[in-house]
């Protein structure tokens, strides 16, 4: 499925934080959003979701409008990770997870056992099955992630969006996170995007960047592109100035900040 | 859980026939086998039994579940087990249109029990209206409305009290206030159940949505779910609930807060899984809670000082109970 935004303007609380927003971004690839903070990123992330309404323009799930789609259609389409999640009572792991069942749910219907051996497997795919019993809120950070992924894998929806996944992972598990969420997007074959604010992630797993910019997208780059790495910085540069530079080295690209 | 539920079916049994027996004319076990068999010992017996006991105690325990059903609901509603269904005035608006009644009904019991449901039902509407009009997070805007529309009601119970005549009026107010079943008969009990049954369905069939929705409003709607209307629906079903039981009965406090805690601690966190657990332990406990009020003391007293006190007691057990999950 493919998303699409065309001349898309978002105004919070009368103010405008997004403007003339063009994007197409295409299904089974990692796409990044990245920004300074405030440009806009979880404000573009939940327009997209339909979380937000837009002030202009016209989003398309799949030459959809996405007004005209009804909330379980666009629940069956993308799936949402949240940056923080709101603090709720008393929820396992196993049942979280589980939830990601109720978009194809009819009205009145409870998730049974098709839906529960869905859940095991993605606890098994995400490797969390021992934390089946442990509590929500008694779990660390990365630990909650990998429920969220289990959870989307259940919603098994198109799109996967996720709103600065990485904010609260050590390096490790940043790492450890995006190798499985694109180890999971190529094996499904499910678009992703999501913001981050270390470029370098980026540079590393992206199939696409967006980059925002002053209420606007300033750039969108291909890594089919020629010369990926070094259009990447030129734009990137733009944002955050001249101390960022690129470093190559035996093939290998990596973002720096150099002060002198 | 299943064994958990047989279990708590099993002592809201006996309670039934504890409930039975005792009172202020003794029946004993033997006695009501009799009674069923269409053989009674005396006619008293039969007429005390099927008239009186009866229907009181199914008043009770239809009351009491449907007190905690409710208690539950809201407490997953606003996310926060300290909330009891009174956040948005049900108790204080049903108190306005029960005093209404008493004053200027013409001592009607059914003017009373309608002027009360009517009024409970219409002071939450207010209570959302208001909390619409307001910006900001839903749930606090909830709360802040509630809070309003509570005093305010609460200002006209006071108002209604000034002006009632302390010797005929005053004391019938305060009694009803204290809550008590001591009127309970087959016409109360015929009246609300259609309501209880009507709402405890409606919460029953939507209670997966209802857990996805203490995800929070953003997960909930990336998941399918229509907040807004949900989150409506659920509270007319609990607030019916409450001043259904609270047109018959008066206002009896604590259920709605302390049985969801309880179900809680035994049958673990699951809303899906709990419900007939909600159902049972509110039965159980206010019918228990309505014997004592019949066998402490000669006179019968008021059922609301007993759920009172043993409600006060229950919490602070949670609250220092190291199994207890505290918020």
């Amino acid at each position: 499925m493919e998303i699409c935004l065309k001349q898309v303007g978002v105004l919070l609380q009368k103010r405008e934080i997004l403007r003339d927003i063009n994007l197409n971004l295409e299904k089974q690839q990692m796409t990044f959003l990245l920004g300074l903070n405030g440009a806009g990123k979880s404000t573009l992330i939940k327009a997209i979701m339909g979380l937000l309404p837009i002030s202009a323009g016209n989003i398309y799930y799949n030459g959809r409008q996405l007004k005209d789609l009804s909330i379980k259609e666009r629940a069956r389409q993308i799936a949402y990770i949240p940056q923080n999640s709101e603090l709720w009572i008393y929820e396992k792991v196993k049942d979280f997870i589980l939830t990601g069942s109720t978009p194809y749910l009819k009205t009145f219907e409870i998730p049974k056992s098709e839906w529960k051996q869905r859940r095991e497997e993605a606890m098994a795919e995400f490797q969390i099955e021992h934390l089946r019993d442990a509590y929500m809120d008694a779990i660390s950070g990365g630990e909650k992630k990998l429920a969220y992924l289990a959870r989307a894998r259940v919603q098994d929806a198109d799109w996967m969006i996720l709103d600065e996944p990485t904010a609260a992972l050590d390096y490790k598990r940043q790492h450890e996170f995006m190798n499985q969420l694109k180890r999971y997007s190529e094996k499904e074959k499910k678009g992703i995007l999501l913001s981050v604010h270390d470029p370098n992630l980026a540079l590393k797993y992206a199939d696409y960047v967006v980059i925002l910019d002053k209420k606007t997208v300033k750039a969108c780059i291909d890594r089919r592109e020629n010369d990926f790495e070094n259009k990447l910085m030129e734009v990137l540069r733009q944002i955050y100035g001249d101390k960022l530079k690129l470093i190559e080295m035996k093939g290998f690209y990596s973002l720096d900040w150099r002060e002198e | 859980m299943k064994k958990k539920f047989w279990i708590l079916l099993g002592i809201l049994i006996s309670s039934i026939l504890i409930s039975a027996c005792v009172g202020r004319y003794h029946i004993s076990i033997v006695d009501i086998i009799e009674i069923l068999k269409g053989n009674p010992k005396s006619t008293m017996d039969a007429s005390v039994f099927y008239k009186i006991r009866l229907p009181r105690t199914f008043l009770v325990v239809l009351s009491g579940g449907a007190l905690a059903l409710a208690g539950t609901v809201y407490q997953m509603l606003f996310k926060n087990p300290l909330v009891s269904p009174d956040v948005l005035g049900v108790d204080k608006g049903c108190s306005v249109g029960a005093i209404l009644a008493i004053l200027y009904g013409g001592g009607s019991m059914a003017a009373l029990s309608a002027s009360s449901f009517l009024f409970g039902l219409l002071t939450v509407c207010l209570a959302l209206l208001l909390s619409r009009f307001m910006r900001g997070n839903s749930i606090y805007s909830m709360v802040i409305a509630g809070i309003v529309i509570a005093s305010l009601a609460n200002s006209i119970i006071m108002l209604l009290k000034y002006t009632a005549d302390p010797n005929r009026e005053l004391p019938v107010i305060e009694y009803w206030l204290m809550g008590s079943f001591n009127n309970g008969n087959m016409k109360q009990l015929q009246t609300i159940s259609p309501m209880i049954f009507a709402a405890t369905f409606i919460i029953y069939l939507l209670r997966w949505k209802l857990k996805v929705l203490t995800m929070g409003d953003e997960e909930a709607k990336s998941l399918g779910i229509s907040v807004g209307m949900l989150r409506a629906i659920a509270i007319l079903c609990a607030t019916m609930l409450v001043s259904a039981v609270v047109s018959v009965a008066g206002t009896i406090s604590w259920i709605g807060l302390i049985i969801p805690h309880l179900v809680r601690v035994i049958g673990g966190e699951d809303f899906v899984e709990n419900f007939s657990l909600s159902l049972l332990c509110g039965g159980i406990f206010l019918l228990i809670a309505d014997i004592l009020a019949r066998t402490l003391f000669t006179a019968e007293i008021p059922i609301g000082i007993l759920t009172s006190f043993i409600g006060a007691g229950f919490l602070v057990l949670f609250l220092c109970n190291k199994k207890f999950r505290s918020v």
